[in-house]
Order: structure tokens, then C-alpha cells, then sequence
């Protein structure tokens, strides 16, 4: 008996956990192949966590609410964007100017997340494929400030941010002043290996937030809400206050995790930087473990390493097995849009099974 | 009621007041920093020899006879400028320290020679 049920708790973890140990597997597998060294991988997936984390990290108050993967996430980064435009045409630099583009984009994301939440209120049931459309049309909207309004309504002033016709704002903005300035901002090297000191430590206050707030009274309404909304508004809770709240913390620290990401890569790339960061942050939270309805923290740290380990290894280890790094870039970009797939449809398969099983207990068959 | 929107007034005008002050220090100047001959108010300040400049204490910039580079200066507040006029083995020979301010708008000039001349007018707008 005791066998049996060892069994089976071995293939229920097996089943919940199918996404990471198929990139562990694939890692094991890709690593050896792409001829790394292990302080060049160690360097990468040091610098890759730092970039990533926080905007991983702001997809999970969305989840405890039960709405899912947070695709709306990008309105945040583009809010995050506009600051850091703004902050390099009036040369701010270091970290004054970070803080500046985060104080800037604050009211931008507060607005665009109290937009999303209300409309995701609205569509209760299928959140995530409204929010990812929800998008793409602000994607509209930001291109037409950044490529109109820019420079015209609101004044740049810097030759080197505008376009040439004097208005719109070029296709990528240096962001020299502000590269690595909160990364390195207590400088540490451990055997060779530059430690992003400075971000790991706002990344570890933000996951004690986290765990703090999960505990305030919101954060136990947002359980609730996410268990189930009927028995929610049952017990008092305001759940459309909840949910918008939810989506509202969401986007205004995807706007700050879109800042952390760009100062580490150095460049903004106007009119994609925003694009792929709720792709790749989604992904890289579901390669962690993560399901559509349960995240933790330690799927968000899991997946950053597994996920981008992969980025890296991929291509090269594409090249020495079958002399093209092209097909590593396939399958890495295979890679992020599938596993986004897998687990949208492992969540449903589960849920329908789940609904299969309450059916039967109602008519007493189980 | 009226004490939350006293709050929230006071909240708005402190991250008013914290923007302002991270603009101020952290607003980066671009400045022209010359070794060349320069007449100033009909005076000509003649180069000295190849110089060494930190500014406050950590930017450097080395500068030869007769040439220009930028120098990006952090804040509106002071900066202090340290000058040391180098001989031919790049050793300091004479030394000057002095604090200024910026104008506060960008393409400030600033003359090595006229600030080793004792000049007060070694910064300025370019016009």
C-alpha cells in the first residue's frame, strides 16, 4: 500500500512538474554540446537574473488573484519606457535618473492598470487572452505618442532622440547614462565574477513583499478571490475592487521591472523593447513550474535560470551539433511561445478534468 | 474624508518635490574642457603644457597642448576641478584645486589656461 502510494506521489510530482525537468533535461543534454565554460555560464545567469526577475516577479499578485498570467504586463513596461525616454532627453543619469523614470511612470501604469483591471473585470473567465489583445492596442496607443506626440505635444529637446523630420523619437535610445547603475552599485567580484549586487538586493526587498503581502488582509481577500469569486462576494470581499487592485500592483511593477531590465541592457529599443517582455517573463515563470492558477517564488528564480540557460546554451550548442547557431534561435524562440502553449493547455485539460470529477461526485458516481 | 485628500495632496507634492530633487542631482552637464590659447576680455591666456583634470575627485581626463575633449559633470550643485600642468615624463609640476558652478545649461566651456592663470572667468557659455 505504502509502495503504491510512494508511486504515485512520484508521478503526480512528475506530472506537475513536466515543464522544468524537461528544460533540466534538455539543459543536462545542451550544456556539454555548447562547450561553455562553467564561470561564463555562472557570469550569464547572473546578470540573466538579475534582468529578469522583477518582471517575473510582477506577474504573481495577478495569479494569487486568480487571473491568470498577467499578458496585460506590457502596459507597464510600456509606461516604464516613456520614463526612461523622458529621463534621457533631460540627461538625468545613474540612479536619480532610474528613480526619476519610476516616479514618471508610476501615474502611467496606475492609469493603464486601472484601464486593464476594469476591463478584465469585465471579461471575467478569459483574462488572458483579453489582456494579451488589450496589448496590442496600447501597443497603438504608445506608438502613436512616442512616434507622434513626441517632440511635438511634448518637447524633446535632444537631436540625437528625435528623428530627423523633428518629431517622433528614433528607433533605439542610448541609455549610456543609466547602463548597470543600479547593478553594480556595490561593486563585487568573486573569483572573476561580477555580482549585480545593487538589483539582486531590490529583487530580494520586492519577493519580501511578496511574501509579506500575502499575508496583509488584501492579499488573503485576493486568495479568496482566486479560490472563487462566488463565495468571495459571499464573505464581503469587494472582488472586482480585488481583482483591479490586483492588475493595477501588477503593471505599475512591470513598469519598474521594464526600468531594472533596460538599465541592465543599456539600450531601449523604442518600438520592440516592450513586445517580448511578457512572452519571455510568462515563459520563463512557467518553465519554472508555475501553472496559470499557482506561482510561487521559487518558480519565478527556477524558471529565470532554466529558461535563459537555455537562451544561452541553445544556439551554440545548435552549432556544434549540426554546424547552424540559426536552429538554436529557432528553438529557443520554439521554445518560449510552446511552453506558454504546454502549459495553457495542461491548465485546461486539468480544469476540465477537475469539472469532470466534481460532476460525478454531485451525481454520487465516484 | 478631508484628511485623506489633505494626504494625498501632501503625498502628491512630496514625489513633486523628490522628482525636483533627483533632477537636480542627477541632471548630467556636458562641458568643453579647452587647453588652448584663449583671449578673454581682451586678455590671452597662453597653454601651460599638457594637463591632467580630475573633476571631484574621480572623472580624469588628460589633456595635450593646444586640444579640447567633454567631460559630463553630474548635478547643479558644486564641482570641484583639480589641475595638474604635467612635464615630459607625465609628472605633475604645479597643481591647482578650485570649486565652481555650472550655468546650468549645456555647452559650458570651461579654459585650463585661464584657470591657471587665476582668471575668475575660466568658465562661461560658449556663445
Amino acid at each position: 500500500m505504502k509502495k503504491r502510494e510512494a508511486a504515485f506521489n512520484l508521478k503526480r510530482f512528475l506530472m506537475a512538474n513536466i515543464v522544468p525537468i524537461i528544460f533540466i533535461l534538455l539543459s543536462v543534454f545542451a550544456i556539454p554540446i555548447s562547450q561553455f565554460s562553467a564561470s561564463y555560464l555562472i557570469q550569464e545567469m547572473l546578470i540573466r537574473l538579475a534582468r529578469n526577475s522583477f518582471l517575473v516577479l510582477s506577474l504573481l499578485i495577478p495569479i494569487i488573484a486568480g487571473m491568470g498570467l498577467n499578458f496585460g504586463m506590457v502596459l507597464g513596461a510600456m509606461a516604464g519606457q516613456i520614463g526612461l525616454i523622458l529621463i534621457s532627453d533631460w540627461k538625468v543619469i545613474g540612479l536619480p535618473g532610474m528613480a526619476l523614470a519610476a516616479i514618471i511612470s508610476t501615474p502611467l501604469a496606475i492609469a493603464l492598470g486601472w484601464m486593464c483591471g476594469a476591463i478584465l473585470n469585465r471579461a471575467k473567465g478569459r483574462e488572458m487572452v483579453t489582456s494579451y489583445i488589450l496589448g496590442f492596442f496600447v501597443n497603438g496607443l504608445y506608438q502613436l505618442v512616442v512616434l507622434y506626440f513626441f517632440g511635438y505635444l511634448i518637447p524633446i529637446r535632444s537631436p540625437e532622440l528625435v528623428l530627423s523630420r523633428g518629431y517622433g523619437i528614433r528607433n533605439a535610445v542610448n541609455l549610456l547614462g543609466i547602463r548597470n547603475c543600479l547593478d553594480y552599485c556595490i561593486p563585487l567580484t568573486i573569483h572573476g565574477i561580477r555580482i549585480p549586487l545593487g538589483t539582486f538586493i531590490v529583487t530580494a526587498i520586492f519577493s519580501f513583499f511578496i511574501i509579506w503581502f500575502r499575508r496583509t488582509k488584501l492579499g488573503q481577500d485576493m486568495r479568496a478571490v482566486g479560490q472563487d469569486m462566488e463565495v468571495a462576494r459571499s464573505a464581503g470581499i469587494p472582488v472586482e475592487r480585488t481583482r483591479l487592485i490586483s492588475i493595477l500592483i501588477s503593471t505599475v511593477l512591470a513598469a519598474y521591472g521594464q526600468i531594472i531590465f533596460l538599465q541592465n541592457i543599456g539600450t531601449l529599443n523604442t518600438y520592440n523593447s516592450h513586445e517580448q517582455a511578457g512572452m519571455f517573463a510568462i515563459a520563463a515563470l512557467l518553465v519554472g513550474g508555475a501553472s496559470v492558477a499557482k506561482a510561487t517564488l521559487p518558480n519565478v528564480f527556477v524558471g529565470v535560470i532554466l529558461f535563459h540557460l537555455m537562451f544561452v546554451v541553445s544556439p551554440m550548442a545548435g552549432k556544434y551539433l549540426i554546424g547552424q547557431a540559426q536552429l538554436g534561435e529557432y528553438f529557443r524562440v520554439f521554445v518560449s511561445y510552446g511552453v506558454v502553449a504546454l502549459a495553457l493547455v495542461i491548465y485546461e485539460w486539468r480544469r476540465a478534468r477537475e469539472r469532470a470529477y466534481a460532476r460525478r461526485m454531485f451525481r454520487g458516481e465516484a | 474624508m478631508k484628511k485623506r485628500l489633505l494626504m494625498q495632496i501632501g503625498l502628491v507634492l512630496l514625489i513633486i518635490i523628490v522628482s525636483v530633487f533627483l533632477y537636480r542631482i542627477g541632471k548630467g552637464f556636458q562641458i568643453i574642457v579647452e587647453n588652448k590659447n584663449n583671449a578673454l576680455d581682451g586678455i590671452t591666456f597662453e597653454v601651460q603644457g599638457p594637463v591632467r583634470v580630475i573633476f571631484d575627485d574621480k572623472d580624469k581626463l588628460e589633456l595635450k597642448e593646444n586640444s579640447a575633449d567633454l567631460a559630463l559633470l553630474i548635478g547643479y550643485g558644486e564641482h570641484k576641478i583639480k589641475v595638474e600642468v604635467l612635464d615630459a615624463e607625465g609628472n605633475a609640476i604645479k597643481s591647482i584645486e578650485k570649486t565652481f558652478k555650472l550655468s546650468g545649461k549645456e555647452g559650458d566651456l570651461l579654459s585650463i589656461p585661464a584657470l591657471l592663470s587665476g582668471s575668475e572667468r575660466y568658465i562661461f557659455k560658449r556663445e
